[in-house]
């Protein structure tokens, strides 16, 4: 039998969503998220009880929420959100499970539970019914939450997927947002002729209310209640046994259906079934054998019942001993006052949220708390409804760099937590898809090989998502003329006096500068000083390195054999080649400088290769790729390139680019820090600054040529032009000409990149082509003989 | 395959009579690192002895490859043909000798210090092998990563970054064997003798190699059997004229510290600084202090590691909250109730005199003991890191992997708050929320890479409070990770710098 589990991870689902009480980030985040992750998944929802949430609160290790998914706190005024669904929404199909556990270790597994899945080709009504579940949260029916939004477009894809199919009526799925869990089965139990035999397995009784209340509407003098062999699991609340009822017998038995052979599980399981007359129902789901649970008002809850119109004998069962009563366990933590919740959304800038419990009013003060400690937002206004607004500038990034955030509100009548959600994070899942999560650990320094590998090949099929000129305002400054008076409808005056929400309208404008905050962040992080792989959290042997090493400790992790780091190497060529093209070089040439420099510290190049890098970046920079902010970062490079060659013309040949560069060489050596990527994969150790001192010094031909010809102005020689004597063939003439002045006419000042003689516009030889290009000097070997000069730098 | 999977949860979704009762969690178990605190030893490692491991320790291992390399290189140089298959033949040559080589000294001891026992085992056995076919080609692709001498968790890393072998600039897959190792390598050839002629060593293609012609190379290459001009030229690579300058200070001042007795133990403590009273030169100050650094980092490391145990042990009686765990903590140590603030309650336990390594002992002895002392050991060496001299070094320390320094920086926010508020920040961020990141975290890496799915988390948070992983017994049993310093000793032992090396 495949398990829930697999479900969640068999399938890209486009739209996941959880409800439960408890909730542990830990098992969601090692268990369903991996699985999500594994099967591509768009994006993940947690609806889970204010209760639940302020017990994941705690869990400081699980730091994907609000980013990776999102997790919304319900607060139930008449009881507890209790409801334990999982929707899986797909193209065109749906996957629904209904059951008795919660979104914990327990509650999945570890626990013995029930569940049903249903599916939108067998299933249609339960689905439709599930559909009306969500929407009746979006209604805000007896829960307050802020998922509304959420909740209505799921139960419109939910209902999209059974859309014209009918159902047989057999399975369905019971909330009671509306009724009551008992009436409804109390109504089909009539319409199947009445109950015969109720039999009943549940983990909590609230004394012998629940067993009152069956009995009464079904109309049964006795309940078989199931006495779960291993024990059941202990909570909070009720004892797990019912008391003696005036109302109806409680028989205990053992169903043969619940008695695995070597399950020691405790149960949490709950289900009822009932034998009628024309039929049989079961039902199953979160629904306790409490009045909270099956009565009106109390908690919200879902259960699948199947509905058989046979004559059925129903579950079989063998006579038992009831369980040992056992009351609720004490709370042995002694816990200070209770810390209430709130929900917060990151928008940009500014956190929008609400405390849904408790209600508090008037001014209070805002904290960002890490496990590290806490840091004051500042004085935040709370509304009638509990809503806030506070500014927390650069949290954005801080959340994507993978800190763990939580916020909290507090004034002297009490205060609140919450985690928050990042709002760009539905964008950043749109525009990247499966990938998003391999972005976020990238974003972190969490990234294995592997990631790298999928990221590099993501921006080869897609380099513009990273071309941030892309992003510009569509709407030129200006464009609204500052003399006209503007008008404003009478009906939004006075609407700042209600904290502001996040804004549904600003639509693409938002989801664009989130993409662009968030492609910034990217390409930081690439700039980030992160060490090499070495096997840190990569995958060699395609095994578990940390694994392997039970016997002592003493081999180390391998990085070379991680076939990732190759394909990435392999994937890196394709794109660096692809972002240095002479179409794209100007858009993209920094993000290759930047990814290059990535590559060089975390996958360890060879230096030739690196060499070969930097060589071809600093060719391709030209003005067009100008960031004034980076110069330094070029020229640092530019040293690091020439930095093997101690010669005069590698002096000369770096002044010279450094030149072109517009680079201040008369200026501060750049910092070498810049490139230490770069360099450390080169093992470059050379001493810079005084590399870049004899830069300074030292004079490019160019620069040689245009000191010649100020001494020709002042009809002088001079000491600035002393290598151009070593041109033998060319010096004889330009000496003459300092000394002669009608001797000028033999040398002639050219463009650089002169090819021919500019007096017969005959082809210069190759060799004095590169002459020129190399020595600034050069002569008209094969036609008048002229002498040219170049000095252009 | 996902197809399948999701097509076979629709058949099993409509064909469903009754509610499912939920399957016991079959996710596989695993992880020895609990907290994620390695890598950062490691690369604090590579601050003293860079391009060692802990497996590389013997020089004939170095010579032998190395050998394997120039041999095939020759090989392919006299065969007169244009060109020569990278796999098939080059790698294929050296695959052979390394077998050959490894296969030689395990019968001569079976317990010789060589990787590869298992693998070999069959060969062993049938006495005579066939290097070619399916078979020779599957052994081939089962060493690659794991028992080879090349590999990167064995010899690998240490032929590369000492310069024995560099990669071919056309073919990275091509090694070449440095030629200032040719007067060592020499040797090898004499040693050989006319024994070089047999097709194993001076061919490529299948070839059948016998026991007893192993046998007799076995003595004429012998593990512990190294010439001079061996020792002379590892000397160089090692630490000497060749070495990186890390290395060579490091093993200096290894073998500085073994003048006497070059008990393993003894010597990492005598190169930690004090209360160690060995002098060294300024120019190995800076070697001291990361070595020092070393062994804080694989103190701090195991105390934590220790209490992480220590809780796994108590929730065998059921889940606990902090509270409860922090209590039972700080009741097994001293001076629980005596001080009113962290600082004084820490500083009770701080003691400075036995040093890093002293202390590392002393959690190592107490883990052996029962259980109730673990606290009073953990204390004193929390304390010692929280509290004892420390300088930053030039490792860049992971935020996310708990570097001393942020631990001693959120120690020093706390120095006024209660003993106990600490120690629960202790449990709940350092241990708790470390493990469930790190877990959390490699498993997640593993989801996106489509890997393996193991479940690294022990201890979860549940309803009734931490507790541990359903199908988890314990934590794995905390040991300091090793250090590379045997590897060092045990080098510099065969280049004849140590009398022996003690374990």
């Amino acid at each position: 039998m495949r398990s829930p589990l697999e479900l969640v991870g068999a399938h890209p689902w486009q739209r996941a969503v959880f409800t439960t009480y408890s909730l542990s980030l830990s098992f969601f985040e090692s268990a369903i998220l991996d699985q999500l992750v594994r099967g591509g998944a768009r994006s993940a929802l947690i609806l889970a009880d204010v209760d639940g949430v302020r017990g994941a609160l705690s869990e400081q290790g699980a730091r994907r929420a609000g980013k990776e998914y999102n997790i919304e706190p319900i607060k139930v005024p008449t009881g507890v959100f209790h409801a334990k669904v999982t929707a899986l929404a797909g193209e065109g199909e749906c996957h629904v499970m209904v059951g008795s556990g919660n979104l914990t270790f327990g509650g999945w597994g570890g626990n013995f539970e029930l569940f049903e899945h249903v599916h939108s080709a067998s299933a249609a009504d339960a689905i439709r019914d599930t559909s009306d579940f969500f929407d009746g949260l979006a209604e805000g029916l007896r829960a307050r939450h802020g998922a509304q939004s959420e909740c209505r477009d799921l139960a419109a894809v939910l209902r999209q997927t059974v859309e014209g199919v009918r159902g047989d009526g057999r399975i369905r799925l019971f909330h009671n947002l509306r009724r009551s869990i008992l009436d409804q089965i109390s109504e089909l139990a009539a319409d199947l002729g009445g109950a015969t035999r109720l039999v009943a397995a549940s983990p909590f009784w609230d004394g012998a209310t629940a067993i009152n209340s069956l009995c009464d509407s079904l109309k049964v003098d006795r309940v078989h209640v199931h006495a779960h062999p291993s024990g059941v699991v202990r909570g909070s609340f009720g004892s797990n046994w019912p008391k003696v009822s005036p109302k109806g017998k409680v028989v205990p038995v053992c169903l043969d259906h619940f008695d695995l052979s070597g399950d020691r599980r405790l149960s949490h399981a709950k289900a009822i079934e009932i034998i009628c007359r024309k039929g049989r129902l079961i039902i199953t789901g979160s629904a306790n054998a409490t009045r909270a649970a099956l009565g009106d008002g109390g908690n919200v809850e879902t259960s699948i019942v199947r509905i058989e119109e046979d004559r059925s004998d129903g579950w079989t069962f063998k006579p038992a001993y009831p369980l040992e009563q056992l009351d609720a366990l004490d709370d042995d933590t002694e816990e200070e006052e209770t810390i209430g919740i709130l929900r917060a959304t990151l928008e940009e800038d500014t956190l929008y949220g609400q405390i849904l419990q408790p209600r508090l009013q008037g001014s209070a003060a805002a904290f960002l708390i890490t496990s590290e400690g806490s840091r004051r937002l500042g004085k935040v206004q709370l509304d009638d409804a509990s809503r806030f607004t506070v500014v927390a500038t650069g949290l954005e990034v801080q959340i994507l760099q993978g800190n763990r955030f939580t916020l909290r509100i507090e004034n002297e009548h009490g205060r609140a937590e919450g985690f928050i959600s990042f709002a760009a994070f539905t964008e950043i899942s749109k525009r990247s898809g499966a990938l998003a999560s391999r972005l976020f650990a990238l974003l972190a320094g969490t990234e294995t090989p592997a990631d790298v590998a999928a990221v590099m090949s993501w921006i080869y099929d897609n380099p513009n998502v990273l071309n941030r000129n892309l992003f510009g305002s569509h709407a030129s400054a200006g464009t609204k003329s500052q003399a006209e008076d503007e008008t404003i409808p009478v009906n939004l005056l006075g609407s700042s006096l209600a904290p502001p929400q996040p804004s549904q309208s600003a639509g693409n404008k938002n989801s664009q500068e989130s993409w662009k905050r968030f492609v910034d962040a990217f390409l930081a992080s690439l700039r980030e000083r992160r060490g090499p792989f070495q096997g840190q959290i990569a995958n060699p042997l395609g095994d578990d390195e940390d694994d392997e090493d039970e016997g002592g400790g003493t081999k180390e992790p391998a990085r070379e054999t991680d076939p990732w780091i190759k394909r990435s190497m392999a994937i890196f060529y394709k794109v660096f080649g692809a972002l240095l093209t002479n179409e794209n070089t100007q858009r993209f040439f920094w993000v290759a400088f930047d990814l290059a420099q990535y590559v060089c510290r975390r996958l360890e190049p060879e230096p030739a290769e690196v060499s070969s890098w930097l060589s071809t970046l600093v060719r391709m920079y030209d003005e067009g790729v100008v960031d004034v902010e980076r110069r330094d970062t070029i020229a640092a490079a530019t040293l690091l390139l020439h930095a093997d060659d101690a010669s005069d013309d590698g002096a000369r040949a770096a002044r010279l680019r450094l030149l072109r560069m517009k680079v201040a060489i008369e200026g501060a050596c750049p910092d070498m820090g810049a490139v230490d990527g770069f360099r450390a994969a080169l093992g470059a150790g050379a001493d810079f600054e005084k590399q870049w001192e004899r830069i300074r010094v030292i004079r490019t031909m160019p620069e040689q040529v245009q000191e010649f010809l100020k001494a020709i102005e002042n009809n002088g020689p001079s000491s600035g032009y002393p290598d151009l004597p070593l041109n033998r063939d060319e010096w004889p003439t330009l000496e003459r000409a300092l000394e002669e002045v009608e001797s000028r006419e033999d040398f002639k000042v050219v463009p650089r990149g002169t090819r021919a003689c500019p007096r017969c516009s005959y082809d210069l030889p190759r060799e004095q082509i590169g002459n020129l290009r190399s020595k600034a000097v050069a002569t008209a070997k094969n036609c008048c003989g002229l002498v040219l000069v170049c000095a252009e730098v | 395959m996902a197809n399948n999977v999701i097509e076979e949860l629709r058949v099993q979704a409509r064909e469903a009579k009754e509610p499912s009762i939920s399957p016991v969690p079959s996710i596989r178990l695993g992880g020895v690192d609990p907290l994620g605190l390695r890598q950062i030893n490691f690369d604090l490692m590579d601050q003293v002895l860079p391009g060692l491991n802990n497996v590389a320790r013997h020089i004939r291992p170095f010579m032998v490859v190395t050998w394997a390399w120039r041999r095939a290189i020759a090989i392919a140089q006299g065969s007169g043909r244009a060109s020569v298959a990278v796999d098939a033949q080059l790698r294929d040559f050296v695959d052979r000798i390394e077998v050959i080589y490894v296969w030689s000294q395990l019968l001569r001891d079976p317990n010789a210090d060589l990787p590869g026992r298992e693998v070999i085992g069959p060969i062993l056995k049938a006495r005579q092998y066939s290097f070619g076919g399916e078979a020779w080609k599957k052994r081939r692709e089962i060493r690659e990563n794991s028992t080879s001498l090349m590999a990167a968790i064995n010899y690998g890393p240490g032929l590369r970054s000492m310069g024995w072998l560099t990669r071919h600039p056309e073919n990275p897959k091509v090694m070449e064997p440095a030629a200032w190792a040719n007067l060592a390598l020499d040797a090898l050839d004499r040693a050989l003798g006319d024994d070089l002629d047999h097709d194993a060593f001076s061919s490529f293609g299948k070839v059948m190699v016998k026991e007893d012609e192993v046998l007799r190379w076995g003595k004429a290459w012998a593990l512990e059997k190294y010439t001079k001009s061996e020792q002379r030229i590892f000397t160089e690579a090692l630490f000497g004229s060749r070495s990186e300058q890390l290395r060579r200070l490091g093993v200096e001042l290894a073998i500085a510290a073994s003048p006497t007795s070059s008990n393993v133990a003894a010597v990492r403590r005598r190169m930690a600084g004090l209360p160690s009273r060995l002098r060294v030169p300024d120019t190995k100050l800076a070697t001291v202090a990361n070595w020092r650094r070393v062994q804080c980092r694989q103190l701090f490391r195991l105390c934590l590691e220790t209490v992480f145990f220590w809780v796994t042990l108590q929730l065998r009686d059921g889940p606990m909250s902090s509270q409860r765990l922090v209590s039972r903590f700080m009741n097994q140590t001293t001076g629980a109730r005596k001080f009113a603030t962290t600082a004084k309650w820490v500083g009770h336990h701080y003691d400075e005199s036995p040093g890093p390594v002293g202390l590392l002992q002393q959690v190592e002895s107490a883990l052996q003991g029962d259980v109730g002392q673990y606290a009073p050991a953990v204390m004193q060496g929390l304390a010692f890191c929280l509290m004892g001299g420390f300088q930053d070094g030039a490792v860049i320390e992971r935020h996310d992997r708990l570097p001393l320094k942020r631990a001693r920086s959120e120690f020093e926010q706390r120095l006024d708050t209660k003993p106990f508020e600490f120690m629960r920040h202790v449990l709940e961020s350092w241990v708790f929320a470390q493990h469930t990141y790190w877990s959390i975290g490699r498993g997640l890496a593993d989801a996106r890479a489509r890997g393996k799915t193991i479940l690294r988390l022990k201890v979860v948070l549940e309803d009734g409070g931490w507790t541990l992983t359903p199908g988890v017994a314990s934590g794995s049993f905390p040991q300091p990770t090793a250090d590379r310093l045997r590897t060092a000793l045990s080098l510099a032992h065969e280049c004849g710098f140590i009398d022996q090396v003690e374990i």
